[in-house]
């Protein structure tokens, strides 16, 4: 931004003379108030600038091209034309948030909606303290309640990667392996993973065993689908080279198609992450003794809406924190090995 | 696939003996005859037949759709025609081979690599050693005139760039025959004539015998020592030219376009 702004500005300078003794300010500025929306003023800037250049300096224009970004300064300081919209942005974002706890907060008290349904936002954040190091009335703390679910969560979702992805990427690559998994994999993927919980149960208890593998399930899917996906995208170019010099079918599937596979592989995966979380409040909701699902049902027995809700943004949060970090994870990985 | 006419070498019988290429080609097809089942039967070459001598520049030049590439990977090994024989230094081609390496049309470098080791990955895959890879790629990194970029990655290099890094890789695999499919064809003017140049330069100091193919005529004269002519689909051999102007050639010299406008009056139009 700083490197941008301080060239913008020497453009300025240097065209200042022209820009002064043509363009009366007023109606300079004109376009820039006028568009927030970006892309409008440079066409009309552009169209205006060239002339009185060329008026009034013999300068050549190949010593200063003027480029449509840079036009716009040459009348006002970056931060107006950059930042200001920007703020303006954030401010509406802002004001909407706020407007809406007033609503939620105004609603509760003046009793609109009453305690058993409905507790107001500075309830909630005294509970969500209080939760911290508190057993009652659920049973657990909050922190408890997330580690088991995160542990549960991320558990059923590595075992999917780890069994999803090479099997995907296997029948992406050897057509007769896809003719022996595809049926079968054809059978499970229309079936809703937590229409799975009554045989999961029956067969693994009420446990972390069950709710892994429903999660597991669920995550399962979407792994096989992309690195399949990813691996069929390979550029075929790629893999003539591969051959050209001898590489065998396996050194090319290894060395040339998983790597072309990885940025679909990462889309898996944060598909795959986004069903583990669902189907784990799911899975908790039904068959748990702990986890935030299982919180926030009890909220719902106990008729207490301020646990239920600390528990929802507990879990909403949790499950942003996650595809952020996987977000994170992808960019680095990707970016760095040059795979997209 | 499976009705394939097999017609190697051994299942020909005595006459077939006596067609056995010429020992002065080192890369010899004959008959090729190579179709693709899409709505129609589509005949891409109908019964070609090339011969190719050591260290000769040969271009083959044919309009667009020709089957040009389909030729050039029947003779690389990496597709089967459904009847004639490819033979390379006397033996059939039976699958693709380091010994004839291929330059693509596109730029086909590997983008997780850098160059040097986009440049030694035949030589990986050989089992070559990791000093010795790293001397090879050098060597024709120099070659092809990209020292100092070993560690940039193709997304860094301009389209001329990353061609030399193609031709480079070629080479690094010692070859003996270079296959090269419309290397310069997404180049701009100007660096496809430099590109030429360059690469007569690169093949004066290490020759080998290359295989050119192109759609452009005055690309096939400035470049060959021999440019035969591809017939529209079904491709056949159409004509042949031996040209002799010394290098280098220069697009305006009086024998240059004489000849252009001979090859241009039997060239097939595709629109
Ligand atoms: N694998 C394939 N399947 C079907 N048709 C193909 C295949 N490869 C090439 N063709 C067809 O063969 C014809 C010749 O292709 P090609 O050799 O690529 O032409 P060019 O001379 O431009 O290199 C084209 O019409 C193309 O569509
Ligand atoms: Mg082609």
């Amino acid at each position: 931004m700083n490197y941008l702004s301080r060239q913008s500005n020497q453009a300025a300078d240097f065209q200042s003379p022209a820009a002064a003794s043509n363009q009366p300010p007023s109606e300079a500025r004109e376009p820039i108030l006028e568009t927030p929306e970006k892309g409008l003023a440079p066409v009309e800037c552009s169209n205006g600038r060239p002339e009185t250049a060329s008026k009034a300096s013999p300068i050549p224009k190949a010593e200063g091209p003027i480029e449509p970004g840079q036009t716009r300064a040459d009348w006002s300081p970056h931060w107006l034309t950059h930042w200001w919209p920007k703020l303006i942005e954030a401010r509406l974002s802002l004001l909407s948030l706020i407007v809406f706890f007033i609503l939620w907060e105004g609603v509760c008290y003046f009793g609109i909606i009453g305690p058993y349904q409905l507790v107001p936002p500075s309830k909630v954040i005294k509970i969500f303290i209080l939760k911290l190091t508190e057993v009652n009335p659920d049973g657990a703390y909050l922190w408890a309640h997330a580690l088991s679910s995160l542990g549960l969560a991320v558990l059923g979702f590595m075992a999917a990667a780890l069994v999803g992805i090479p099997l995907g990427l296997l029948m992406g690559w050897y057509p007769r392996f896809n003719y022996i998994a595809r049926p079968l994999f054809d059978i499970i993927r229309p079936v809703p993973p937590i229409a799975w919980i009554p045989l999961a149960i029956l067969w693994l208890g009420i446990g972390v065993k069950a709710k892994a593998f429903i999660i597991f399930l669920a995550s399962f899917v979407p792994c096989v689908i992309n690195s399949f996906t990813g691996i069929r995208l390979t550029n075929p170019t790629l893999t003539r080279v591969a051959k050209i010099h001898g590489a065998s079918d396996f050194t090319v599937f290894l060395k040339i198609g998983t790597p072309s596979a990885i940025p679909m592989i990462f889309t898996g995966l944060r598909l795959s992450l986004n069903a583990a979380w669902t189907t784990l409040v799911a899975a908790e909701l039904l068959a748990a003794s702990q986890g935030l699902g299982f919180m926030i049902q009890m909220g719902r027995r106990l008729a207490r809406p301020d646990i239920v809700i600390v528990g929802m943004l507990t879990i909403g949060f949790l499950g942003a924190i996650l595809s952020w970090g996987l977000t994170k994870a992808e960019k680095l990985f990707v970016s760095s090995r040059r795979l997209s | 696939m499976g009705t394939r006419k097999n017609l190697t070498f051994e299942g020909l019988g005595p006459t077939a003996a006596k067609a056995a290429p010429p020992s002065e080609y080192i890369l010899f097809c004959q008959g090729l005859m190579v179709s693709f089942q899409l709505l129609d039967q589509l005949k891409v070459l109908d019964g070609f037949t090339l011969g190719v001598k050591e260290n000769e520049f040969l271009v083959v030049l044919g309009p667009g759709q020709c089957g040009k590439t389909v030729l050039l990977n029947c003779l690389a090994g990496l597709q089967e025609p459904q009847a004639g024989l490819v033979s390379f230094k006397g033996a059939p081609v039976r699958g693709p081979s380091a010994e004839r390496g291929l330059v693509f049309q596109k730029y086909a470098l590997f983008p997780w690599q850098t160059v040097e080791e986009n440049v030694a990955w035949g030589l990986k895959s050989k089992g070559t050693a990791k000093a010795e890879r790293r001397r090879i790629a050098a060597k024709y990194i120099e070659l092809v005139g990209l020292t100092g970029f070993e560690k940039a990655y193709p997304q860094a290099l301009s389209g001329g760039m990353k061609q030399r890094v193609g031709l480079a890789r070629a080479y690094a695999s010692g070859p003996e025959v270079l296959l090269m499919d419309e290397p310069f064809g997404a180049l701009d003017a100007q660096t496809r004539y430099a590109m030429e140049k360059e690469l007569l330069t690169i093949w004066e100091k290490e020759k080998r015998t290359v295989i050119f193919v192109t759609n452009n005529i005055e690309e096939a004269i400035y470049l060959g020592d021999r440019v035969v002519l591809m017939s529209k689909r079904p491709a056949k051999l159409k004509k042949e030219w031996e040209i002799t102007i010394p290098h280098p050639r220069s697009y305006t010299d009086p024998v240059f376009l004489a000849l252009r406008q001979q090859i241009s009056a039997d060239y097939d139009l595709v629109l």
